[in-house]
Protein backbone atom coordinates (compact mmCIF):
# COMPACT_ATOMS: atom_id res chain seq x y z
CA UNK A 1 0.00 0.00 0.00
CA UNK A 2 1.66 3.26 -0.55
CA UNK A 3 1.76 5.42 1.82
CA UNK A 4 2.98 9.43 1.67
CA UNK A 5 6.06 10.30 3.30
CA UNK A 6 8.72 12.51 4.05
CA UNK A 7 12.56 10.93 4.38
CA UNK A 8 15.98 12.53 4.41
CA UNK A 9 18.93 11.01 2.48
CA UNK A 10 21.53 10.73 -0.10
CA UNK A 11 20.92 10.30 -4.05
CA UNK A 12 23.24 7.55 -4.86
CA UNK A 13 23.40 5.77 -8.03
CA UNK A 14 24.28 2.01 -8.39
CA UNK A 15 23.41 -1.34 -9.69
CA UNK A 16 20.23 -2.66 -9.28
CA UNK A 17 18.78 -6.41 -9.75
CA UNK A 18 22.26 -7.12 -10.89
CA UNK A 19 22.35 -10.09 -13.62
CA UNK A 20 18.60 -9.98 -14.36
CA UNK A 21 16.08 -8.58 -16.56
CA UNK A 22 15.87 -5.41 -14.38
CA UNK A 23 19.60 -4.73 -14.74
CA UNK A 24 20.47 -1.60 -14.47
CA UNK A 25 22.12 1.47 -12.80
CA UNK A 26 19.62 3.09 -10.66
CA UNK A 27 19.15 5.94 -8.54
CA UNK A 28 18.72 5.25 -4.37
CA UNK A 29 17.36 7.45 -1.77
CA UNK A 30 20.07 6.21 0.98
CA UNK A 31 18.48 7.49 4.19
CA UNK A 32 19.98 6.16 7.98
CA UNK A 33 18.28 2.73 8.15
CA UNK A 34 17.00 1.95 4.56
CA UNK A 35 16.99 2.30 0.79
CA UNK A 36 14.87 3.11 -1.83
CA UNK A 37 14.71 3.12 -5.75
CA UNK A 38 14.05 6.87 -6.49
CA UNK A 39 11.42 7.28 -9.48
CA UNK A 40 9.42 10.06 -10.58
CA UNK A 41 5.75 9.41 -11.17
CA UNK A 42 5.53 9.09 -14.94
CA UNK A 43 9.26 8.69 -15.50
CA UNK A 44 11.34 6.21 -17.05
CA UNK A 45 12.38 3.91 -14.26
CA UNK A 46 15.24 2.95 -15.84
CA UNK A 47 17.13 5.77 -16.42
CA UNK A 48 15.47 9.40 -15.77
CA UNK A 49 18.14 12.59 -16.23
CA UNK A 50 16.26 14.53 -13.72
CA UNK A 51 17.14 12.41 -11.17
CA UNK A 52 20.09 11.22 -12.04
CA UNK A 53 20.95 14.81 -11.93
CA UNK A 54 20.48 14.37 -8.16
CA UNK A 55 22.91 11.88 -7.55
CA UNK A 56 25.46 13.75 -4.87
CA UNK A 57 23.20 15.66 -3.31
CA UNK A 58 21.34 15.35 0.11
CA UNK A 59 18.00 15.53 -0.15
CA UNK A 60 14.74 16.10 1.84
CA UNK A 61 12.13 14.10 -0.70
CA UNK A 62 8.92 14.08 -0.37
CA UNK A 63 6.66 11.37 -1.86
CA UNK A 64 4.89 8.14 -1.80
CA UNK A 65 6.71 4.95 -1.01
CA UNK A 66 5.56 1.33 -2.34
CA UNK A 67 7.96 -1.24 -1.08
CA UNK A 68 11.03 0.04 -1.82
CA UNK A 69 9.89 2.16 -4.54
CA UNK A 70 10.19 6.05 -3.81
CA UNK A 71 7.97 7.93 -5.69
CA UNK A 72 9.23 11.16 -5.57
CA UNK A 73 7.30 14.49 -5.83
CA UNK A 74 8.95 17.52 -4.09
CA UNK A 75 12.66 17.36 -3.11
CA UNK A 76 14.74 20.31 -1.08
CA UNK A 77 17.87 20.70 -0.71
CA UNK A 78 19.26 18.90 2.93
CA UNK A 79 21.68 20.08 5.34
CA UNK A 80 24.84 17.49 5.76
CA UNK A 81 24.07 14.99 7.61
CA UNK B 1 -16.34 -35.79 -19.32
CA UNK B 2 -13.69 -32.99 -19.31
CA UNK B 3 -14.22 -31.37 -16.23
CA UNK B 4 -13.09 -27.59 -14.76
CA UNK B 5 -13.37 -25.38 -11.34
CA UNK B 6 -13.70 -22.24 -11.25
CA UNK B 7 -12.31 -21.39 -8.03
CA UNK B 8 -12.92 -17.79 -5.91
CA UNK B 9 -13.77 -16.23 -2.53
CA UNK B 10 -17.51 -15.31 -2.53
CA UNK B 11 -17.56 -13.02 0.71
CA UNK B 12 -13.66 -11.54 -0.63
CA UNK B 13 -16.11 -10.84 -3.95
CA UNK B 14 -19.22 -9.27 -1.93
CA UNK B 15 -16.67 -7.70 -0.08
CA UNK B 16 -14.93 -6.02 -3.15
CA UNK B 17 -17.96 -5.57 -5.39
CA UNK B 18 -21.11 -5.03 -3.66
CA UNK B 19 -24.28 -5.87 -5.41
CA UNK B 20 -22.35 -5.71 -8.36
CA UNK B 21 -21.07 -9.44 -6.90
CA UNK B 22 -24.45 -10.68 -8.40
CA UNK B 23 -23.60 -9.41 -12.21
CA UNK B 24 -19.95 -11.50 -11.88
CA UNK B 25 -21.51 -14.31 -10.12
CA UNK B 26 -23.97 -14.35 -13.66
CA UNK B 27 -20.97 -13.95 -16.11
CA UNK B 28 -19.83 -16.91 -14.18
CA UNK B 29 -22.79 -18.58 -15.11
CA UNK B 30 -22.54 -17.62 -18.56
CA UNK B 31 -18.90 -19.35 -18.68
CA UNK B 32 -20.67 -22.56 -17.47
CA UNK B 33 -23.00 -22.50 -20.15
CA UNK B 34 -20.59 -21.83 -22.97
CA UNK B 35 -18.20 -24.39 -21.47
CA UNK B 36 -20.84 -26.89 -21.33
CA UNK B 37 -21.72 -26.45 -25.38
CA UNK B 38 -17.99 -27.19 -25.55
CA UNK B 39 -18.18 -30.22 -23.59
CA UNK B 40 -16.28 -28.95 -20.29
CA UNK B 41 -18.36 -29.38 -17.41
CA UNK B 42 -17.55 -26.79 -14.80
CA UNK B 43 -18.91 -25.33 -11.95
CA UNK B 44 -18.29 -22.60 -9.44
CA UNK B 45 -16.92 -23.75 -6.12
CA UNK B 46 -16.53 -20.48 -3.23
CA UNK B 47 -13.45 -22.00 -0.94
CA UNK B 48 -15.29 -19.77 1.77
CA UNK B 49 -18.40 -21.62 1.77
CA UNK B 50 -18.53 -23.84 4.54
CA UNK B 51 -21.13 -26.13 3.10
CA UNK B 52 -19.28 -26.45 -0.05
CA UNK B 53 -16.07 -27.37 1.23
CA UNK B 54 -17.45 -30.11 3.56
CA UNK B 55 -18.56 -31.96 0.08
CA UNK B 56 -14.35 -31.10 -0.30
CA UNK B 57 -13.85 -32.83 3.17
CA UNK B 58 -12.28 -29.78 4.13
CA UNK B 59 -12.56 -26.18 5.89
CA UNK B 60 -13.67 -22.94 4.61
CA UNK B 61 -11.45 -20.29 4.21
CA UNK B 62 -12.27 -17.78 6.94
CA UNK B 63 -9.22 -15.52 5.49
CA UNK B 64 -9.03 -14.36 1.91
CA UNK B 65 -5.55 -13.44 2.05
CA UNK B 66 -4.49 -16.56 4.30
CA UNK B 67 -1.98 -18.33 1.67
CA UNK B 68 -2.26 -21.33 3.34
CA UNK B 69 -5.91 -21.70 3.71
CA UNK B 70 -6.52 -20.79 0.07
CA UNK B 71 -3.45 -23.20 -1.12
CA UNK B 72 -4.84 -25.97 1.63
CA UNK B 73 -9.01 -25.28 -0.07
CA UNK B 74 -7.41 -25.52 -3.93
CA UNK B 75 -5.59 -28.50 -2.49
CA UNK B 76 -9.24 -30.34 -1.02
CA UNK B 77 -11.00 -29.64 -4.46
CA UNK B 78 -8.31 -30.96 -6.66
CA UNK B 79 -7.85 -33.96 -4.49
CA UNK B 80 -11.37 -34.40 -4.17
CA UNK B 81 -12.85 -33.75 -7.57
CA UNK B 82 -9.63 -34.13 -10.03
CA UNK B 83 -10.86 -31.42 -12.25
CA UNK B 84 -8.78 -31.15 -15.56
CA UNK B 85 -8.65 -27.24 -15.44
CA UNK B 86 -8.97 -24.81 -12.17
CA UNK B 87 -9.66 -21.29 -13.13
CA UNK B 88 -8.90 -19.04 -10.07
CA UNK B 89 -11.31 -16.26 -10.54
CA UNK B 90 -9.92 -13.03 -9.56
CA UNK B 91 -6.90 -10.70 -8.60
CA UNK B 92 -4.57 -11.75 -5.61
CA UNK B 93 -7.11 -9.49 -3.34
CA UNK B 94 -9.98 -12.24 -3.99
CA UNK B 95 -7.26 -15.49 -4.01
CA UNK B 96 -4.34 -14.48 -2.99
CA UNK B 97 -0.76 -15.26 -4.96
CA UNK B 98 1.20 -17.95 -2.90
CA UNK B 99 4.03 -16.42 -0.97
CA UNK B 100 7.12 -18.29 -1.81
CA UNK B 101 10.47 -16.92 -0.37
CA UNK B 102 12.56 -15.49 -2.90
CA UNK B 103 15.61 -17.96 -3.15
CA UNK B 104 18.11 -15.34 -4.18
CA UNK B 105 16.66 -12.45 -2.68
CA UNK B 106 19.53 -10.48 -0.75
CA UNK B 107 18.04 -6.95 -0.71
CA UNK B 108 20.92 -4.95 -2.77
CA UNK B 109 20.43 -6.59 -6.39
CA UNK B 110 17.53 -8.87 -6.01
CA UNK B 111 15.11 -7.29 -4.34
CA UNK B 112 11.79 -9.27 -4.07
CA UNK B 113 11.76 -11.34 -0.78
CA UNK B 114 8.72 -13.24 -1.80
CA UNK B 115 8.35 -14.12 -5.55
CA UNK B 116 4.59 -14.05 -5.56
CA UNK B 117 3.25 -16.96 -6.92
CA UNK B 118 0.47 -19.70 -8.67
CA UNK B 119 2.76 -22.46 -9.07
CA UNK B 120 1.84 -23.91 -5.58
CA UNK B 121 -1.66 -23.65 -7.13
CA UNK B 122 -0.57 -26.36 -9.75
CA UNK B 123 1.65 -28.90 -7.37
CA UNK B 124 0.78 -31.92 -5.12
CA UNK B 125 3.08 -30.44 -2.42
CA UNK B 126 1.21 -28.90 1.03
CA UNK B 127 1.60 -25.06 1.94
CA UNK B 128 4.76 -23.95 1.88
CA UNK B 129 7.24 -20.89 1.55
CA UNK B 130 10.35 -23.24 0.42
CA UNK B 131 10.58 -23.04 -3.72
CA UNK B 132 12.32 -26.11 -3.36
CA UNK B 133 8.98 -27.77 -2.62
CA UNK B 134 7.29 -26.47 -5.71
CA UNK B 135 9.27 -28.17 -8.41
CA UNK B 136 6.82 -30.56 -10.02
CA UNK B 137 3.70 -29.45 -11.14
CA UNK B 138 0.82 -31.94 -12.18
CA UNK B 139 -2.37 -29.62 -12.40
CA UNK B 140 -3.40 -27.12 -14.90
CA UNK B 141 -4.26 -24.15 -13.68
CA UNK B 142 -4.65 -20.29 -14.93
CA UNK B 143 -6.07 -17.32 -13.32
CA UNK B 144 -8.54 -14.87 -14.90
CA UNK B 145 -7.66 -11.76 -12.95
CA UNK B 146 -9.79 -8.44 -11.86
CA UNK B 147 -8.47 -5.50 -10.91
CA UNK B 148 -6.67 -5.37 -7.71
CA UNK B 149 -8.44 -3.01 -5.94
CA UNK B 150 -11.11 -1.31 -8.02
CA UNK B 151 -14.58 -2.52 -7.41
CA UNK B 152 -16.09 -1.69 -10.99
CA UNK B 153 -17.32 -4.87 -12.13
CA UNK B 154 -16.88 -4.06 -15.57
CA UNK B 155 -13.34 -5.29 -16.06
CA UNK B 156 -14.16 -9.03 -15.39
CA UNK B 157 -17.25 -9.23 -17.05
CA UNK B 158 -15.66 -8.28 -19.93
CA UNK B 159 -13.01 -11.11 -19.36
CA UNK B 160 -15.42 -13.50 -18.56
CA UNK B 161 -17.69 -12.42 -21.67
CA UNK B 162 -14.12 -12.90 -23.28
CA UNK B 163 -13.77 -16.15 -22.45
CA UNK B 164 -17.32 -17.05 -22.94
CA UNK B 165 -17.10 -16.12 -26.75
CA UNK B 166 -13.79 -17.17 -27.70
CA UNK B 167 -13.12 -19.43 -30.38
CA UNK B 168 -10.01 -21.44 -31.63
CA UNK B 169 -7.95 -20.08 -34.31
CA UNK B 170 -5.80 -21.93 -36.79
CA UNK B 171 -2.30 -22.81 -36.81
CA UNK B 172 -1.76 -19.82 -39.71
CA UNK B 173 -3.82 -17.63 -37.56
CA UNK B 174 -1.09 -17.68 -34.83
CA UNK B 175 2.26 -18.32 -37.38
CA UNK B 176 2.81 -14.09 -37.82
CA UNK B 177 4.09 -12.81 -34.81
CA UNK B 178 5.10 -9.41 -32.81
CA UNK B 179 8.05 -10.58 -31.34
CA UNK B 180 10.03 -7.57 -29.59
CA UNK B 181 13.36 -7.03 -28.19
CA UNK B 182 15.37 -4.81 -26.06
CA UNK B 183 18.69 -4.26 -27.86
CA UNK B 184 21.17 -6.02 -25.75
CA UNK B 185 18.83 -9.25 -26.06
CA UNK B 186 18.24 -9.70 -29.76
CA UNK B 187 20.95 -12.59 -29.79
CA UNK B 188 18.87 -14.35 -27.54
CA UNK B 189 15.40 -13.46 -28.56
CA UNK B 190 16.49 -14.68 -32.04
CA UNK B 191 17.00 -18.11 -30.43
CA UNK B 192 13.39 -18.37 -29.17
CA UNK B 193 11.72 -16.94 -32.09
CA UNK B 194 13.76 -19.46 -34.34
CA UNK B 195 12.29 -22.02 -32.04
CA UNK B 196 8.80 -21.23 -31.99
CA UNK B 197 8.43 -19.64 -35.06
CA UNK B 198 10.64 -20.84 -36.89
CA UNK B 199 11.92 -17.66 -38.08
CA UNK B 200 13.40 -14.39 -36.32
CA UNK B 201 13.36 -11.97 -39.35
CA UNK B 202 10.40 -9.98 -38.22
CA UNK B 203 12.23 -9.45 -34.83
CA UNK B 204 11.10 -5.94 -33.66
CA UNK B 205 14.03 -4.31 -31.83
CA UNK B 206 13.93 -1.52 -29.08
CA UNK B 207 15.57 0.65 -29.52
CA UNK B 208 14.60 2.01 -32.55
CA UNK B 209 11.73 0.30 -32.58
CA UNK B 210 8.40 0.99 -30.63
CA UNK B 211 6.37 1.56 -29.03
CA UNK B 212 4.02 3.34 -31.53
CA UNK B 213 3.53 -0.51 -32.93
CA UNK B 214 1.70 -0.21 -36.43
CA UNK B 215 -1.45 -1.90 -36.36
CA UNK B 216 -0.37 -4.93 -38.90
CA UNK B 217 1.61 -5.77 -36.29
CA UNK B 218 0.14 -5.08 -32.82
CA UNK B 219 -2.97 -7.03 -34.68
CA UNK B 220 -0.88 -10.43 -35.46
CA UNK B 221 -2.30 -12.89 -32.45
CA UNK B 222 1.34 -13.86 -31.20
CA UNK B 223 3.06 -11.95 -28.82
CA UNK B 224 6.34 -12.14 -27.37
CA UNK B 225 8.28 -9.69 -25.37
CA UNK B 226 11.68 -9.84 -24.57
CA UNK B 227 12.41 -6.25 -22.68
CA UNK B 228 12.83 -5.06 -19.67
CA UNK B 229 9.83 -4.56 -17.08
CA UNK B 230 9.67 -2.56 -13.43
CA UNK B 231 7.90 -2.72 -10.29
CA UNK B 232 4.34 -0.98 -10.52
CA UNK B 233 5.50 0.24 -13.98
CA UNK B 234 2.65 0.39 -17.28
CA UNK B 235 5.60 -0.14 -19.91
CA UNK B 236 8.40 -2.25 -21.47
CA UNK B 237 11.21 -0.48 -21.98
CA UNK B 238 14.04 -1.87 -24.39
CA UNK B 239 17.82 -0.88 -24.12
CA UNK B 240 20.81 -0.04 -26.36
CA UNK B 241 23.92 1.14 -23.73
CA UNK B 242 22.58 3.26 -21.39
CA UNK B 243 19.42 4.37 -23.26
CA UNK B 244 16.14 2.27 -22.22
CA UNK B 245 13.35 3.61 -24.22
CA UNK B 246 9.79 2.58 -24.05
CA UNK B 247 8.88 -0.51 -25.92
CA UNK B 248 5.74 -0.96 -25.50
CA UNK B 249 2.92 1.46 -23.24
CA UNK B 250 -0.40 -0.06 -22.10
CA UNK B 251 -1.87 2.80 -22.87
CA UNK B 252 -1.21 2.24 -26.58
CA UNK B 253 -2.45 -1.36 -26.12
CA UNK B 254 -6.33 -1.00 -25.86
CA UNK B 255 -8.42 -1.85 -29.04
CA UNK B 256 -5.51 -2.74 -30.80
CA UNK B 257 -5.32 -6.38 -30.14
CA UNK B 258 -6.83 -8.88 -32.11
CA UNK B 259 -9.10 -11.59 -29.69
CA UNK B 260 -7.58 -14.64 -29.08
CA UNK B 261 -4.25 -12.84 -29.18
CA UNK B 262 -1.05 -14.96 -26.49
CA UNK B 263 1.28 -13.30 -25.10
CA UNK B 264 4.86 -14.52 -23.35
CA UNK B 265 6.29 -11.44 -21.67
CA UNK B 266 9.85 -12.24 -20.35
CA UNK B 267 10.23 -8.75 -18.75
CA UNK B 268 10.23 -8.37 -14.72
CA UNK B 269 7.28 -7.74 -13.26
CA UNK B 270 5.16 -8.62 -16.50
CA UNK B 271 2.54 -10.44 -14.74
CA UNK B 272 2.37 -8.11 -11.79
CA UNK B 273 -1.24 -7.11 -10.78
CA UNK B 274 -0.57 -4.43 -9.07
CA UNK B 275 -3.50 -1.78 -7.44
CA UNK B 276 -3.61 1.16 -10.31
CA UNK B 277 -4.05 3.24 -7.31
CA UNK B 278 -0.47 2.48 -6.54
CA UNK B 279 1.18 3.90 -9.86
CA UNK B 280 1.83 7.72 -9.29
CA UNK B 281 -0.79 8.41 -12.77
CA UNK B 282 -3.15 5.70 -11.63
CA UNK B 283 -2.55 3.69 -14.67
CA UNK B 284 -3.37 -0.35 -15.30
CA UNK B 285 -0.61 -2.73 -15.53
CA UNK B 286 0.51 -3.94 -18.71
CA UNK B 287 -0.85 -8.14 -18.25
CA UNK B 288 -4.10 -6.44 -16.65
CA UNK B 289 -4.55 -4.02 -20.01
CA UNK B 290 -3.55 -7.04 -22.54
CA UNK B 291 -6.90 -8.95 -20.80
CA UNK B 292 -9.36 -6.72 -21.29
CA UNK B 293 -7.78 -5.69 -24.52
CA UNK B 294 -9.03 -9.36 -25.75
CA UNK B 295 -5.65 -11.28 -24.85
CA UNK B 296 -6.55 -15.19 -24.30
CA UNK B 297 -3.23 -16.00 -22.26
CA UNK B 298 -0.82 -14.43 -21.06
CA UNK B 299 1.98 -16.00 -19.78
CA UNK B 300 4.52 -13.41 -17.56
CA UNK B 301 6.49 -13.28 -14.36
CA UNK B 302 5.25 -11.48 -10.93
CA UNK B 303 8.88 -10.25 -10.06
CA UNK B 304 12.40 -9.50 -11.15
CA UNK B 305 13.20 -11.93 -14.05
CA UNK B 306 16.25 -13.86 -15.29
CA UNK B 307 17.56 -14.38 -19.04
CA UNK B 308 20.86 -14.26 -21.12
CA UNK B 309 22.13 -12.21 -23.29
CA UNK B 310 23.02 -14.15 -26.06
CA UNK B 311 21.83 -17.65 -25.45
CA UNK B 312 18.48 -18.82 -23.77
CA UNK B 313 17.86 -19.39 -20.05
CA UNK B 314 15.66 -18.99 -17.29
CA UNK B 315 12.64 -17.14 -18.44
CA UNK B 316 14.09 -17.28 -22.16
CA UNK B 317 13.19 -20.90 -21.97
CA UNK B 318 9.85 -21.29 -20.00
CA UNK B 319 8.24 -18.83 -22.46
CA UNK B 320 9.72 -20.43 -25.38
CA UNK B 321 8.40 -23.72 -23.92
CA UNK B 322 4.70 -21.95 -23.33
CA UNK B 323 4.52 -20.91 -26.77
CA UNK B 324 5.62 -24.35 -28.42
CA UNK B 325 3.19 -26.17 -26.40
CA UNK B 326 0.47 -22.99 -27.30
CA UNK B 327 1.43 -23.57 -31.15
CA UNK B 328 0.72 -27.18 -30.71
CA UNK B 329 -2.47 -27.11 -30.12
CA UNK B 330 -2.30 -27.39 -26.27
CA UNK B 331 -4.50 -25.31 -24.23
CA UNK B 332 -3.63 -22.59 -21.97
CA UNK B 333 -3.66 -24.11 -18.56
CA UNK B 334 -1.59 -27.25 -20.31
CA UNK B 335 0.82 -25.41 -22.07
CA UNK B 336 1.76 -23.64 -18.88
CA UNK B 337 1.89 -26.99 -16.98
CA UNK B 338 3.87 -28.03 -19.92
CA UNK B 339 6.32 -25.28 -20.11
CA UNK B 340 7.01 -25.30 -16.26
CA UNK B 341 7.61 -29.19 -16.51
CA UNK B 342 10.00 -28.89 -19.13
CA UNK B 343 12.08 -26.13 -17.67
CA UNK B 344 12.19 -28.29 -14.40
CA UNK B 345 13.61 -31.73 -15.85
CA UNK B 346 15.86 -29.54 -18.56
CA UNK B 347 19.81 -29.88 -16.81
CA UNK B 348 21.30 -31.69 -14.45
CA UNK B 349 20.00 -29.58 -11.58
CA UNK B 350 17.67 -26.91 -10.36
CA UNK B 351 19.36 -23.60 -9.03
CA UNK B 352 17.98 -21.12 -6.88
CA UNK B 353 17.47 -18.89 -9.95
CA UNK B 354 15.81 -21.64 -11.69
CA UNK B 355 13.60 -21.97 -8.44
CA UNK B 356 12.75 -18.11 -8.50
CA UNK B 357 11.68 -18.65 -12.44
CA UNK B 358 9.57 -21.36 -11.83
CA UNK B 359 7.83 -19.89 -9.15
CA UNK B 360 7.74 -16.83 -10.57
CA UNK B 361 5.99 -17.48 -13.88
CA UNK B 362 2.28 -17.87 -14.10
CA UNK B 363 -0.52 -17.75 -16.73
CA UNK B 364 -3.40 -15.10 -16.84
CA UNK B 365 -6.44 -16.48 -18.89
CA UNK B 366 -8.92 -18.88 -18.43
CA UNK B 367 -6.74 -22.51 -18.79
CA UNK B 368 -9.35 -24.26 -20.95
CA UNK B 369 -8.91 -22.31 -23.63
CA UNK B 370 -7.29 -23.52 -26.32
CA UNK B 371 -6.09 -20.81 -28.94
CA UNK B 372 -5.05 -22.85 -31.79
CA UNK B 373 -6.97 -25.19 -33.01
CA UNK B 374 -5.26 -28.64 -32.43
CA UNK B 375 -4.69 -31.51 -35.59
CA UNK B 376 -6.83 -34.57 -34.65
CA UNK B 377 -5.47 -37.96 -35.51
CA UNK B 378 -8.56 -39.38 -36.91
CA UNK B 379 -7.56 -42.86 -36.54
CA UNK B 380 -6.93 -42.27 -33.19
CA UNK B 381 -10.20 -40.73 -31.93
CA UNK B 382 -13.56 -42.10 -32.21
CA UNK B 383 -16.20 -39.49 -31.25
CA UNK B 384 -16.56 -37.63 -27.89
CA UNK B 385 -15.50 -40.92 -25.65
CA UNK B 386 -12.69 -41.27 -27.72
CA UNK B 387 -11.05 -37.47 -27.20
CA UNK B 388 -12.52 -37.87 -23.41
CA UNK B 389 -10.25 -41.07 -23.14
CA UNK B 390 -7.06 -38.99 -24.96
CA UNK B 391 -7.45 -35.95 -22.82
CA UNK B 392 -7.53 -38.08 -19.39
CA UNK B 393 -4.36 -39.52 -20.46
CA UNK B 394 -2.72 -36.61 -21.41
CA UNK B 395 -3.93 -35.75 -17.64
CA UNK B 396 -2.18 -38.95 -16.29
CA UNK B 397 1.22 -38.42 -18.44
CA UNK B 398 1.19 -35.21 -17.05
CA UNK B 399 0.49 -35.87 -13.48
CA UNK B 400 3.15 -38.87 -13.95
CA UNK B 401 5.85 -36.40 -15.30
CA UNK B 402 5.11 -33.89 -12.57
CA UNK B 403 5.39 -36.60 -9.60
CA UNK B 404 8.80 -38.16 -11.49
CA UNK B 405 10.43 -34.37 -11.29
CA UNK B 406 9.73 -34.38 -7.81
CA UNK B 407 10.79 -37.76 -7.12
CA UNK B 408 14.48 -37.71 -9.36
CA UNK B 409 15.14 -34.33 -9.31
CA UNK B 410 18.05 -32.38 -7.82
CA UNK B 411 17.37 -29.33 -6.46
CA UNK B 412 19.24 -26.17 -4.59
CA UNK B 413 17.68 -25.50 -1.16
CA UNK B 414 14.83 -22.94 -1.33
CA UNK B 415 16.83 -20.81 0.82
CA UNK B 416 20.70 -19.96 1.77
CA UNK B 417 21.00 -22.83 4.30
CA UNK B 418 24.87 -22.87 4.47
CA UNK B 419 27.79 -21.31 4.84
CA UNK B 420 30.52 -21.75 1.99
CA UNK B 421 34.14 -23.17 3.98
CA UNK B 422 36.81 -20.75 4.40
CA UNK B 423 38.75 -22.38 1.31
CA UNK B 424 35.58 -22.49 -1.33
CA UNK B 425 35.04 -18.32 0.40
CA UNK B 426 38.43 -17.52 -0.74
CA UNK B 427 38.05 -19.42 -4.45
CA UNK B 428 34.79 -17.77 -4.76
CA UNK B 429 35.96 -14.26 -3.76
CA UNK B 430 39.24 -15.00 -6.18
CA UNK B 431 36.26 -15.77 -8.80
CA UNK B 432 34.42 -12.52 -8.15
CA UNK B 433 37.62 -10.56 -8.25
CA UNK B 434 38.13 -11.90 -11.65
CA UNK B 435 35.34 -10.80 -13.02
CA UNK B 436 35.53 -6.92 -11.40
CA UNK B 437 32.54 -7.79 -8.48
CA UNK B 438 34.06 -5.69 -5.37
CA UNK B 439 32.74 -6.62 -1.81
CA UNK B 440 30.95 -9.42 -3.15
CA UNK B 441 28.17 -11.12 -0.92
CA UNK B 442 28.03 -15.04 -1.27
CA UNK B 443 24.58 -16.92 -0.68
CA UNK B 444 25.18 -20.87 0.10
CA UNK B 445 22.54 -23.23 -1.01
CA UNK B 446 22.98 -27.17 -0.18
CA UNK B 447 22.01 -29.45 -3.19
CA UNK B 448 19.18 -32.51 -2.10
CA UNK B 449 17.87 -35.11 -4.21
CA UNK B 450 21.37 -35.92 -5.99
CA UNK B 451 20.87 -39.89 -5.61
CA UNK B 452 19.77 -40.38 -9.61
CA UNK B 453 22.73 -38.21 -10.75
CA UNK B 454 25.03 -40.34 -8.18
CA UNK B 455 23.67 -43.38 -9.22
CA UNK B 456 25.94 -43.56 -12.72
CA UNK B 457 28.74 -45.35 -13.92
CA UNK B 458 32.01 -44.10 -11.93
CA UNK B 459 33.57 -43.10 -15.63
CA UNK B 460 31.09 -40.18 -15.92
CA UNK B 461 30.54 -39.83 -12.51
CA UNK B 462 34.46 -38.84 -12.42
CA UNK B 463 33.90 -36.82 -15.38
CA UNK B 464 30.98 -34.85 -14.02
CA UNK B 465 31.01 -34.43 -10.16
CA UNK B 466 27.86 -33.62 -8.85
CA UNK B 467 27.07 -30.53 -7.35
CA UNK B 468 26.09 -30.62 -3.76
CA UNK B 469 26.16 -26.87 -3.04
CA UNK B 470 24.92 -23.72 -4.99
CA UNK B 471 26.62 -20.10 -4.53
CA UNK B 472 25.56 -17.15 -5.84
CA UNK B 473 27.71 -14.37 -5.95
CA UNK B 474 26.57 -10.87 -5.96
CA UNK B 475 28.38 -7.73 -5.79
CA UNK B 476 27.48 -4.44 -3.97
CA UNK B 477 29.76 -2.08 -5.30
CA UNK B 478 28.76 1.54 -5.22
CA UNK B 479 29.27 2.34 -8.74
CA UNK B 480 29.30 6.30 -9.95
CA UNK B 481 29.60 4.82 -13.56
CA UNK B 482 30.43 1.68 -14.67
CA UNK B 483 30.76 0.00 -18.47
CA UNK B 484 27.03 -1.75 -18.76
CA UNK B 485 28.55 -5.38 -19.17
CA UNK B 486 30.29 -5.17 -15.72
CA UNK B 487 29.14 -8.96 -14.16
CA UNK B 488 27.87 -8.38 -10.90
CA UNK B 489 25.54 -12.36 -10.55
CA UNK B 490 27.92 -15.64 -10.26
CA UNK B 491 25.80 -18.22 -10.03
CA UNK B 492 28.52 -21.50 -8.82
CA UNK B 493 27.89 -25.02 -8.68
CA UNK B 494 30.71 -26.33 -6.10
CA UNK B 495 31.30 -30.40 -4.58
CA UNK B 496 32.84 -29.67 -1.41
CA UNK B 497 35.84 -26.92 -1.73
CA UNK B 498 35.47 -27.87 -5.50
CA UNK B 499 33.93 -25.00 -8.48
CA UNK B 500 32.65 -27.18 -10.56
CA UNK B 501 30.90 -25.00 -13.23
CA UNK B 502 30.00 -20.90 -13.49
CA UNK B 503 27.33 -19.43 -14.69
CA UNK B 504 27.54 -15.32 -15.40
CA UNK B 505 24.23 -13.77 -14.96
CA UNK B 506 25.36 -11.18 -17.06
CA UNK B 507 24.35 -7.82 -16.83
CA UNK B 508 22.16 -5.92 -19.27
Amino acid sequence: MAVEVQEVGTVVQKRFAAGSKSDHEAVWLECKDKQYILRRPGGNPFSDPELTALVGKRIQARGRVQDYIFFLTDWKNAPPG
Amino acid sequence: MTNKVIVCNSAALAAKYGANANLIQNGVNRLIAADNARGIQSRYVAIDDAATMQGFHAPPVTNPADTRQNKDAVDAVYGSAAPDYILLLGGPDLIPHQDIVNPVYDGNNDVDPIAWSDLPYACDAPYSQNAQDFIGPTRVVGRLPDVTGSADPEYLLNLLDLAVNYVAGSPASYAPYLGVTASVWSGSTALSLNAIFGSSTDMQVSPPAGPAWPPKLFSRKSHFFNCHGADIDPHFYGQQGTQFPIALDAGLVAGQLTEGTVMAAEACYAAQLYAPAAEPTGRMGMANTYMSSGCSAYFGSTTIAYGEFTTNADADLLCQYFFEAIRAGASSGRAALQARQNYARAGASLSPTDLKTLAQYLLLGDPSIVPVAPPVAAHLIAGAAGEDREHANRRKFLIATGREIVRTKAVSSGRPDRAASATLTQALRTLAQQFEMDEPAILSFSVRNTAGLESVPRALAARAPVASEYHIVTSRRLVDTAPVRLISLLEVEASGDEILRTRQLVSR
